[in-house]
């Protein structure tokens, strides 16, 4: 027992790291056929990302035939090279090298969460650095979250494509954090390219990785001055304002890294498809939303009950309503790029069309890099009663799908009204999110404020 | 997302800091909140700004794009014009060609032309004209041709003839006969000579009675094919005036052609006709119907060709029970005979269990039924009337077959058997199809079937066309998509080409195209893109938009009011 706690303390990481793995590996090995009912669930897998349009896509891939062509298959072109290499999934040993890899892909975003936390950028950017930077978890906390969370869990059995993307988006923040424009931009083009709506992590990402950028700057030149032990954010800006990187290039570059990234992604999956069917085949599927079958997202009970002629208007404001939360959380959250990062993050995990229980959960783990701010939401907001409605929600609507899919005794409603409260207590922890940080960036200007009772005028 | 970020932007206090709300006196006691910062506002600015360029930059055009109703130019007043009837005027030329063998040129000229003198200027039925033309030369004097010959006489007539007048020499009679041709649309006229001497002795004014024979006997022939017409033309509430209506629609006429109409079928190109044999037992398993139908029906249907088509089904259907609504055959000991009430006649075909489908394809179906009672209900007929057949309206006909008890076999029908049977349906059918009664030359009823129905279709699409262009005005909301205006061009182009053949008296191109037209003029006004939307009326739309755009435009709008006041209070202050 002492040798266990003493190889805990001594390699946390490692030990997370491998009880994650274990846990996800016994889990393929114990129940087989597991990853298999998990990957047609409603809550886990949608049309754009299921695994199981997944291996039609790849057998049509693999019998040289279009596999866009038929409309089921919606997925990145690029997967399908990579998922041709592996064995089957119907025999076991094939469903045990996916649930390996996913297992892998997890493990590297738990880690790339893991470094993003140990860089300290939710509390402390080049403009601002918060009063309540000691009550940030510790980093393996976070990656802890991540990979103990159920929901991620069972998204790694049920191994939608959806996890690429997820993956794709933490690694650039990571690299956003380590104030690398080139790989951030890239790795923001892998996820946009895989399925569109990570487009509107653009602005918040430049912003976040020109944040890093100019402190990294600043400290560098500070460095050189041998100014040590002064962290006040104002002095640093002060003096440093002459070696900042212009903000316009900066974006324009970081803009058009990403359209490079986007357009050599595209043309690579042009060469490995018979024709450019696969753009219309993934982006328009996202756009027009041919597919209602159910899922835990606010779409499709409102475009199945949609007039046909207003439905294409809709979809446009569906759209836009999401996107139009992008430039706005930038401009209000100049000073923490990483929580409008992070905003912006929960705002397409409820509004996006085909959202899954996995994008939840990975953004639950994204929000614990502002655990700073749980103080906060805790003792003047909704957290608790938002976190008990989740799990109510998670509970039930497993429950009300399969009452009305399978059993027939319900209706539609029920499992539509338990994905509103699931979006609903998604909503209160982002809107509370919202508030902490706004009070947070109050209190570091207005000390004397702390702890009191405030109001809107 | 009700609590955006920007309404968040307010500056927040704390509580012991706030005003009361009534505190007008008080208020310079209580600490007032510290100024807001400058950058701070231009924040809550630029963010405010930034929802509204997305609305206005980029919904206002998706809103305009996707919700613009698409409406093809109609050419309405044309269209309105047909349904006011003031397109085209009705007019229907008679050719009527008179064959005059033996007859000299002079005279059989002056009898064509007293013909059409006399006949228009009793006409009651102004749309109906006769043209009376001479047959081409006649060649009587070579002596070739034997007066009785009827091919070559025909063949001198145009295709636009409705009726050839034939005079054939008389010795004896000293008033002239005259008899219709059942199958071919000639009048013969039976003459003397002295009915043609008359004419060179009379002064121009007095008449000339052979010709008024003649004349009268014309008459005769379209009489009924001009009430109809007249009918029709009532019926469909057209704006056709018809003037002595009395006179030609009188009551028992009306009556009658009030049944036809009732019986018919609407017109169709294509029909769809089903002879279906159904027995209650194992017997008769097989029926000659194929040769039966070729040899006896085949003809009639030939000559309906140029109005409408038919394909032609058969089934055998063994086991056969009636009903349960019905009281089935009751036997009457009297006659020896198995008896049907009237009132079964109605729930004699079992349509839950017999097979008959109401549509083949495009186009109506129209069933014939034989039915051949078991060995021991023989022989069945109706009990009022002892009849065996019997006609339902717009749906087929019915007929029973006793076989002999004797007969042995009972396992086929031949085409003996069948042959009064199919000569029943045959007459059923062409009741069915409307087919009128009179004259008595089938020819000319066929010719008279194709004038009405030409007719008829021309009123049918043009009101179709006159309510397309009222539903068009009176909703300005409908989408008109390029097919419907496309279908209304058609219709209009092939409405004028019917109209202008059948005053050329090209009467079968006429239905040619007043069925296109009708076609036309249907998918026009059934267009399924444009039916969705004529439920759909304005007010709906804020019920469509208010539920979701109504709370996402309360916070912007009040937003911007907020901003704009705050504003224009501190540059008052400023000033």
């Amino acid at each position: 027992m002492s040798v266990l706690k003493q190889v805990y303390h001594d390699h946390p990481k490692t030990t997370l790291f491998t009880c994650a793995a274990t846990i996800r590996i016994l889990a393929g090995v114990l129940f087989p056929a597991l990853p298999d009912l998990l990957s047609q669930r409603a809550e886990l897998s949608t049309p754009v990302d299921g695994f199981k349009r997944l291996q039609e896509g790849l057998f049509l891939y693999e019998s040289g035939l279009d596999p866009y062509d038929g409309g089921i298959f919606h997925q990145a072109p690029l997967l399908l090279p990579l998922f041709s290499l592996l064995p089957s999934p119907n025999a076991w040993l094939g469903r045990l090298i996916s649930v390996l890899l996913y297992t892998i892909l997890d493990l590297a975003t738990a880690d790339c969460l893991f470094s993003i936390a140990s860089f300290g950028v939710a509390h402390t950017s080049g403009l601002f650095s918060s009063p309540r930077k000691d009550r940030s978890w510790a980093p393996i906390s976070v990656a802890a979250v991540y990979l103990l969370n159920p929901f991620t869990i069972l998204t790694c059995l049920a191994r939608p494509t959806s996890v690429f993307t997820t993956f794709s988006t933490v690694l650039s923040i990571n690299h956003a954090c380590q104030a690398k424009p080139t790989t951030a931009a890239f790795a923001l083009a892998v996820a946009g390219y895989a399925s569109l709506h990570p487009l509107m992590l653009v602005p918040p990402m430049g912003l976040l990785c020109y944040d890093r950028l100019c402190s990294q700057t600043s400290t560098d030149t500070a460095e050189a001055k041998s100014v040590a032990a002064d962290h006040g954010a104002t002095g640093k800006v002060a003096t440093n304002l002459g070696v900042q990187p212009k903000a316009i290039r900066f974006g324009l570059e970081f803009v058009g890294t990403f359209l490079l990234a986007t357009v050599f992604l595209l043309g690579l999956s042009r060469l490995l498809l018979p024709s450019w069917k696969f753009v219309p085949g993934i982006y328009m599927t996202l756009l027009t939303l041919p597919d209602l079958s159910p899922n835990p997202g606010l779409w499709w009970y409102f475009f199945t009950e949609m007039f046909d002629a207003f439905r294409e208007f809709f979809l446009g404001v569906f759209w836009l309503h999401m996107a139009a939360y992008s430039i706005p959380f930038c401009l209000r959250f100049k000073k923490q790029p990483l929580v409008a990062v992070v905003l912006m993050q929960g705002v397409i995990c409820v509004f996006q069309p085909y959202p899954t229980a996995g994008d939840a959960g990975a953004w639950l783990s994204c929000l614990c890099l502002l655990s700073h701010l749980f103080e906060l939401s805790s003792t003047h907001r909704y957290t608790f009663p938002a976190l008990v409605a989740l799990g109510y929600a998670s509970l039930l609507g497993p429950a009300f799908h399969h009452l009305w899919i399978y059993a027939g005794s319900g209706n539609a409603n029920f499992f539509y009204a338990i994905t509103l409260v699931w979006s609903l207590a998604l909503l209160i922890l982002l809107t509370d999110t919202v508030y902490s940080a706004l009070r947070d960036e109050w209190e570091a200007e207005r000390p004397e404020g702390k702890g009191k009772e405030i109001r809107q005028i | 997302m009700a609590s955006d970020p920007a309404q968040a932007t307010g500056d927040f206090l704390p509580s012991e800091d706030r005003e009361p709300v009534n505190a007008v006196g008080a208020a310079k006691v209580i600490q007032s909140p510290p100024p807001e910062q400058p950058k701070s506002i231009w924040t809550r600015r630029y963010i405010i700004f930034s929802f509204w360029a997305i609305v206005v930059c980029f919904g206002l055009p998706l809103w305009i794009r996707t919700t613009t109703v698409y409406r093809a130019d109609l050419p309405l007043r044309v269209m309105q014009q047909w349904a006011d009837g003031l397109t085209c005027q009705f007019e229907v030329p008679l050719h009527v060609v008179v064959e005059a063998p033996g007859v000299s040129p002079t005279v059989a000229e002056r009898l064509a032309q007293t013909l059409e003198e006399y006949y228009n200027e009793q006409n009651l039925f102004p749309i109906h004209g006769l043209r009376v033309t001479l047959s081409d030369p006649p060649q009587y004097d070579d002596g070739s041709q034997t007066p009785g010959s009827d091919r070559t006489g025909l063949a001198g007539a145009s295709s636009n003839t409705v009726l050839t007048v034939r005079l054939k020499p008389s010795e004896s009679e000293s008033t002239a006969l005259s008899r219709l041709d059942p199958y071919e649309a000639v009048l013969d006229v039976y003459y003397s000579p002295q009915h043609l001497e008359t004419t060179r002795t009379t002064e121009p004014h007095t008449r000339w009675p052979f010709a008024d024979v003649i004349v009268g006997e014309i008459q005769k022939v379209f009489a009924e094919e001009q009430a109809a017409l007249a009918h029709l033309f009532i019926n469909s509430g057209s704006p056709v005036k018809i003037d002595h209506l009395d006179e030609l629609l009188y009551p028992q006429r009306k009556e009658k052609l009030a049944r036809r109409a009732t019986r018919s079928f609407k017109y169709a190109p294509v029909y769809h006709l089903t002879f279906s044999l159904f027995t209650p037992a194992a017997t008769p398993s097989a029926w000659e119907i194929k040769a039966a139908l070729d040899e006896y029906l085949e003809p009639l249907l030939r000559s309906f060709t140029t109005i409408s088509n038919f394909t032609i089904d058969t089934q055998i259907q063994l086991f056969a029970s009636f009903s349960p609504s019905i009281h089935g055959p009751l036997y009457d000991a009297e006659s020896h005979l198995w008896t049907l009430q009237k009132t079964d006649l109605s729930g004699f075909i079992n349509a839950a269990e017999w097979p008959l489908s109401p549509s083949i394809g495009e186009g109506p179906t129209i069933n014939f039924i034989l039915y051949v009672p078991g060995e021991r209900a023989t022989p069945l007929v109706i009990a009022e009337t002892g009849g065996t057949s019997w006609l339902i309206p717009q749906w087929g006909g019915v007929q029973i077959l006793n076989l002999e008890r004797e007969s042995g076999d009972r396992s086929m029908l031949t085409e003996a058997d069948l042959k009064q049977v199919v000569f029943t349906f045959a007459d059923q059918l062409t009741s069915l199809l409307g087919l009128p009664t009179s004259p008595a030359s089938h020819a000319l009823r066929i010719s008279s079937l194709t004038r009405s129905h030409t007719i008829s279709l021309i009123l049918s699409a043009s009101s179709t066309l006159g309510s397309l262009a009222r539903l068009t005005q009176k909703l300005p909301q409908i989408s008109i998509p390029d097919t419907v205006a496309k279908s209304v061009d058609m219709t209009i182009h092939h409405l004028e080409s019917a109209c202008n053949s059948l005053k050329a008296g090209e009467f079968s191109r006429a239905l040619e195209h007043a069925r296109t037209a009708e076609a036309e003029a249907e998918k026009a006004f059934f267009e399924p893109s444009m039916v969705g939307q004529v439920y759909f009326p304005d007010e709906h739309k804020v019920a469509v938009y208010l539920p979701l755009l109504g709370p996402v435009a309360v916070p912007l709008i009040m937003a911007v009011i907020k901003e704009v006041r705050a504003w224009r209070a501190a540059r008052r202050k400023g000033g």
